[in-house]
């Protein structure tokens, strides 16, 4: 059954989303806005003066290889953490759900990485691994393991998808968890009396009826890993070395805000609003369409 | 042989006790049913043999082999849930089949076995459909389906009817009945409906509060119950209990009644009554006075208390009463043989 609130007249209504439509004004359309627009123009180097270019910015930017590298770069980036953030919470909280005693402290420590600002995370991180002082990489260092993610590309994007996996894990986790508890324990039983064992009753019976969940972590951590790691990263490698960290929205900041390349800065602005966009949809329309059994 | 044997069995949940100790010998293709109000822990015995909680103390027997600290899976059997429990995401075929799937055998096997459980269910036509496709009897015929397919010693049912309306659950009580009948597989059937126990049952276990009060055929149970408890559990209306002090084969009711009885002991009883024994009889040393007439069909329920005193009684009587019979007093009289007598400390039955 759907609950409906019925309003008389249209005076309160209007009050009530009143703040809302403010905030997603000013902070969604107005930089969104100013985004598409300044994605046809093109300043000069000093601010002195602006171009029309109509689709130039973004016909440079389909040919520049720098910016298909930060495409691939973020596509392994991204699901990289979208995998391993999603498959250890999927691990814990199966872990959790089985606990009994002591879940609450089990579970109250595993939230508490989501607590954490992904810049801070990425300092954390960055601590750990230093290559002069770094607890990790001095243990590395006995093992015979030379640890350098300043000049490493590879050790580079190791730690930040480390670090990013690290910060996403407790939200996966509440989600899983949430998930879990929600299937109902008879069905696991029935299966229990068919005689399917644990890993056989978790792929045939409780993976599938998790799949709205998974579905759902899997666009939002999607999304965390385009945007919400920019912290991590700006900490951690500042894109580096080289580019070889340089996701999208790093490359947005890093052109426009170092570069100072405005015009092709916000034309990746645009391009990761279509995504995200996309995103949204896709999202949407499964929740429309599967999401009940 | 035996199919199934509980040996003093017990459960507790942490300090709280939940089974006293339950001892119940289980023929082969016997039907059992366990009877008794709602969270006196017919659940958790069940369970406790399909492996689903441990057992704290005793033993369960399946096929003379001791299966405490077996896997459910280990134990051959099966299980009918109240909320079905079916694999929503899996067609009928598929939850009929998975068990089937995990013991290996042959694809041409389960499909057949599946054919045959569908037949014999009426499921056929269905094969294809989800759980959320099913209306609710049909969810329940799946169940069953599911649990007759494996072919396992023994079928446990915990209240698998009392999610259908009144209607459907007789007809599927019927088709329980007659399927166990036919595959002859020993079962063990939860319920807290005692009309569903007379009519399922080879034997019934009468729980209360954990203690089984009595185990016998439904007859047995009916006509020489153990306790008070399992006097007043089963039969519908329930049976009048009245205090009473019983001397040389006379019995003196709370209200001061003289009553014949065949009994030999001397000292305070309980007299149980069943509604139907008390006859409508003008010099009946029975007298109620009636407080309402509750005609259903047949037969017509009276509700009241034995005069000069609160004790409530209810009597049934054949027939409608026409308006010049609803007195406000009536008189009843009883058999001595139909006369039931329970020891006051401790509600346990008294042999004449
Ligand atoms: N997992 C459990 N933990 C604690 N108490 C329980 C648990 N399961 C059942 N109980 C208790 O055991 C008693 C018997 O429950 P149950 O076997 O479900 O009764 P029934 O099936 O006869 O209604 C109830 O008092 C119930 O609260
Ligand atoms: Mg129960």
């Amino acid at each position: 059954m759907e609950k409906r609130v019925y309003f008389k007249g249209w005076f309160l209504p209007a009050l009530l989303i009143t703040p809302q439509l403010l905030i997603t004004a000013v902070f969604f359309f107005y930089p969104a806005g100013t985004a598409i627009w300044w994605s046809l123009f093109n300043p000069d180097p000093f601010g002195l003066s602006t171009k029309f270019v109509g689709f130039a910015n973004f016909d440079y930017l389909f040919a520049d290889s720098y910016y298909k590298e930060s495409f691939y770069t973020t596509a392994i980036f991204s699901s990289l953490v979208t995998l391993f953030s999603m498959g250890i919470a999927l691990y814990l909280a199966v872990l959790a759900d089985r606990l009994i005693k002591g879940a609450g402290i089990y579970q109250t420590l595993l939230i508490w990485p989501y607590a954490v600002a992904p810049a801070i995370a990425g300092i954390l991180w960055m601590f750990l691994f230093d290559t002069q002082t770094g607890l990790i990489s001095w243990y590395l260092g006995l093992l015979g393991y030379d640890w350098n993610h300043l000049l490493n590309e590879t050790e580079a994007m190791g730690l930040v998808i480390v670090a990013s996996t690290w910060s996403r894990v407790s939200y996966n986790f509440l989600f899983f968890l949430a998930g879990l508890q929600a299937i109902p324990r008879a069905i696991i039983e029935a299966a229990a009396i068919d005689g399917a064992r644990f890993w056989r009753r978790f792929w045939t019976i409780i993976f599938p009826l998790l799949s709205p969940t998974t579905f759902f972590l899997v666009v939002m951590n999607i999304v965390y890993a385009f945007f919400d790691t920019f912290g991590v990263i700006h900490t951690i490698t500042k894109g580096g070395p080289g580019q070889s960290t340089t996701i999208l929205v790093y490359k947005v900041y890093s052109d426009g805000f170092v570069g100072l390349d405005l015009g092709s800065s916000a034309a990746q602005s645009v391009i990761l609003l279509i995504i995200v966009g996309l995103l949204t949809i896709l999202q949407f329309k499964f929740v429309e369409k599967k999401v009940h059994y | 042989m035996s199919g199934l044997i509980l040996k003093n069995v017990k459960k507790s949940f942490g300090k709280v006790k939940v089974i006293h100790g339950i001892d119940l010998e289980v023929e082969d293709g016997e039907f059992i049913v366990i009877v008794g109000p709602s969270g006196c822990g017919k659940s958790t015995l069940l369970r406790m043999i399909a492996g689903l909680e441990n057992v704290t103390d005793g033993d369960i027997l399946i096929d003379n082999l001791k299966v405490n600290d077996k896997e459910p899976m280990d134990r051959n059997i099966a299980m009918v849930f109240q909320n079905y429990a079916l694999y929503p995401h899996m067609s009928v075929f598929n939850n009929m089949a998975y068990g089937l799937k995990i013991a290996g055998l042959p694809k041409s096997e389960i499909a057949e076995r599946v054919r045959q459980g569908a037949i014999m269910l009426e499921l056929d036509g269905l094969l294809d459909r989800k759980p959320r496709e099913l209306s609710g009897g049909q969810k329940q015929r799946v169940a069953m389906g599911r649990a007759i397919v494996r072919q396992p010693v023994i079928f446990l049912f915990d209240e698998p009817l009392s999610n259908l309306d009144a209607k459907l659950r007789i007809q599927m009580r019927i088709e329980i009945k007659s399927l166990q009948q036919r595959l002859g597989t020993t079962s063990l059937f939860v319920t807290h409906d005692q009309i569903e126990a007379m009519t399922l049952a080879d034997r019934m276990v009468v729980m209360n509060e954990g203690v089984a009060e009595q185990i016998g055929s439904p007859m047995d149970v009916f006509q020489k119950p153990e306790t008070v408890f399992a006097a007043q559990f089963i039969g519908s209306p329930a049976m009048n209990i009245i205090k009473a002090v019983s001397e040389r084969q006379s019995l003196k009711l709370v209200n001061g009644t003289s009553l014949k009885c065949l009994t030999q002991s001397n000292g305070d009883v309980l007299v149980g009554l069943r509604p139907e024994d008390l006859k409508p009889d003008k010099k009946g040393k029975i007298v109620m006075n009636v407080k309402l007439f509750e005609p259903i069909g047949a037969s017509t329920i009276l509700h009241g208390t034995l005069n000069n005193s609160d004790t409530k009684i209810v009597s049934v009587v054949q027939g409608l009463l026409s308006p010049k019979d609803r007195l406000s007093e009536m008189s009843f009289s009883i058999s001595p043989e139909a006369i039931h007598l329970f020891s006051r400390d401790t509600g346990k039955r008294i042999v004449n």
